[in-house]
């Protein structure tokens, strides 16, 4: 028999492996809250998930929770007073408006100032203190180190659209503080989003039965994302460590290590994505898709439409059109287009309110200046791309090319290629010197002879490496699919029952299979969830 | 109305066919930078001031929508 101490130390090991990816999770966590959540009725069934939702933070850290249900106590009373502003008819409508502004203000102030205080300080310090050791001011800066809470970029930005959209009065303020602390809670998008908008959570207070329907799409979403995860993603990552803190780099190894994190980004971000859909799913709530076969993308703006859309949403409704339609920034367009016209001047407000986002979204993946290199650099290439989409219309109507001209497709897709392996070198490199050493190599010493070895020589055996092609292939085919409008789930519901059942048999030993579990391996962080 | 409208929108974009898509913010036809000088330039031709708020699918997925939101928001402004 396991003894007190032996039992308490096994749910803490337990506790301590509650991830997406862990059997503990699927196999166990998520089909417990089921069966708990169905033997309840109506409100308990709220109680459940809600939970649930501050078990899986709790697991993760007790500070973290506190500072969730916080964050939740405060973002409710701010949208019950927004919400009484608008409606105090004693007021004049310049009044309400006023007021209005100056609650949402604060509100957004205060949030981003508890994020800031998490992720930023020290950052902001140490360049200060570069700054200050230039200029030959003495200034020391004690660092922090203070842990940002898991999820906290993700529910910072949903409270943000919650309070801007009660603000705006596109929806009504939430009287349910059970229901406030569900949607700012909710486990299934917890540590990697998707950023979800109020009205898609509602499903989630109604309390509605499982379905069998439900689960078994619900489950099966899960296990596609188990498969890139582990099969893909954790199978390539220390090949990708490995070349990331390597001494040797030339141009060829610096695109090897540039294509792998890529790959393994989008396969662990995606499959995490999948992970979190699948699971709400299951409880009848469907989340807010978070990519669109991104690769298939024909420029760099639809890209970021169909890669991490609900961050992309995000930054279009809440800092882009915000910022586009502010009557300064509107002033100033006027007058430069009055001034160099239309042609050009009708860039000017899409060029500032550009470059608020992209600053931001830099910024949102962390204090570094890796991060806001990122940001600058699609600022620029989505600014110049948006430039030059008249000139480059022309230039096929003079050549007689047609935009879906397989010439035109192939050169849009290389070009698309090369700008997102770019983005994602500086993204994961160290130092902003390191990824400026990587480019300059691409330019200056590109040769091949070194990535055989190193495709050998950097931690990933054969079996490692036939798993991840393997996986790369299927979720490519896969894609290929579903960009040419082929519902390739609802074709698989079509084959008959035994051949399904034993093509879901099939994905669940290829998981177990290849992916990257068990002795010898660790289950590698999720790399979406730092942020 | 519709005749300004109908020109501005295809000064904006010319390749797009107003008289018949419903699903132009939907299917991704008209894009963020189309939006905000579209825009623009409807509070300019009809006076009116269309804020965060009113830019919602709903809103711009046909050129009679956008003829609808038009025309509430001249109604709010007299």
């Amino acid at each position: 028999m396991m003894d007190a101490s032996e039992f308490m130390n096994c749910m803490a090991r337990w506790w301590e492996q509650l991830s997406y990816t862990s059997w503990m999770y699927f196999a166990l966590f998520l089909p417990l809250v089921m069966i708990i959540y169905q033997a309840c009725r109506g409100r308990g069934r709220r109680i459940v998930l809600l939970l649930s939702g501050w078990f899986f933070f709790a697991s993760l850290s007790g500070f973290l929770l506190a500072v969730n249900v916080l964050t939740s106590l405060f973002v409710y009373f701010l949208g019950r007073k927004l919400e009484a502003i608008s409606l105090d008819k004693s007021l004049k409508k310049k009044e309400r408006k006023k007021k209005k502004k100056l609650c949402l203000f604060w509100g957004v102030v205060i949030l981003l100032s508890v994020i800031v205080g998490f992720k930023y300080l020290d950052f902001i310090g140490l360049n200060i203190v570069r700054i200050t050791q230039a200029v030959g001011i003495a200034y020391d800066w004690k660092m922090l180190d203070l842990i940002a809470p898991a999820g906290i970029s993700y529910y910072t930005l949903e409270a943000i659209a919650y309070l801007s959209d009660v603000y705006w009065e596109k929806i009504k303020a939430e009287d349910s503080v059970l229901n406030m602390f569900l949607f700012m809670s909710f486990f299934a998008k917890l540590i990697v989003g998707p950023i979800s908008r109020y009205p898609e959570c509602e499903k989630l207070f109604e309390g509605q039965s499982i379905r069998l329907i439900d689960v078994e799409e619900g489950y099966q979403r899960i296990l596609w994302g188990l498969f890139k995860k582990l099969v893909i993603a954790d199978q390539l990552a220390p090949g990708v460590n490995s070349l990331y803190s390597g001494d040797y780099m030339d141009g060829g190894v610096a695109l090897l290590a540039a294509v792998m994190f890529t790959i393994q980004e989008y396969m662990d971000f995606s499959g995490a994505i999948d992970i979190a859909i699948g699971s709400a799913r299951v409880f009848g709530v469907r989340l807010h898709e978070n990519f669109r076969q991104p690769f298939f993308a024909k420029n760099a703006s639809d890209f970021w439409r169909r890669w991490h859309i609900t961050l992309g949403r995000f930054f279009r409704d809440y800092i882009f059109y915000p910022i586009s339609f502010a009557p300064s920034v509107t002033k100033l367009a006027g007058g430069v287009s009055k001034k160099i016209g239309r042609k050009i001047g009708r860039f000017v407000t899409p060029a500032i309110a550009l470059f608020f986002v992209w600053i931001s979204n830099g910024l949102w993946h962390g204090a570094r200046w890796t991060y806001v290199f990122y940001g600058m650099y699609y600022f620029v290439l989505i600014l110049i791309e948006n430039i030059l989409e008249e000139p480059f219309a022309k230039l096929l109507a003079k050549l007689k090319l047609r935009e879906t001209s397989p010439a035109v497709r192939i050169f849009r897709y290389v070009k698309l290629f090369f700008i997102v392996i770019i983005g994602e070198m500086f993204f994961r490199a160290d130092t902003l010197g390191k990824g400026f050493e990587m480019f300059k190599k691409i330019f200056t010493d590109l040769r091949f002879d070194m990535v055989i070895k190193h495709i050998q020589d950097i931690g990933i055996d054969r079996y490692g490496y036939f798993a991840a092609v393997t996986g790369i292939i299927v979720v490519s085919v896969v894609e290929t699919l579903k960009e040419a409008g082929i519902p390739v789930r609802k074709k698989i519901e079509a084959i008959p029952l035994p051949v399904r059942f034993a093509f879901w048999y099939c994905c669940i030993f290829a998981v177990i299979l290849f992916g990257a579990y068990g002795a010898g391996y660790d289950v590698e962080d999720l790399v979406y969830a730092q942020f | 109305m519709k005749e300004r409208l109908m020109e501005i929108l295809s000064d904006i974009r010319p390749d797009v066919d107003f008289e018949s898509e419903t699903a132009l913010i939907d299917d991704n036809i008209l894009e963020s930078f189309d939006i905000i000088e579209l825009v623009s330039r409807l509070n300019a031709e009809f006076d009116i001031e269309i804020s965060p708020k009113d830019l919602t699918a709903d809103n711009f997925n046909s050129a009679s929508a956008m003829e609808s939101l038009v025309a509430s928001l001249q109604e709010d402004e007299d």
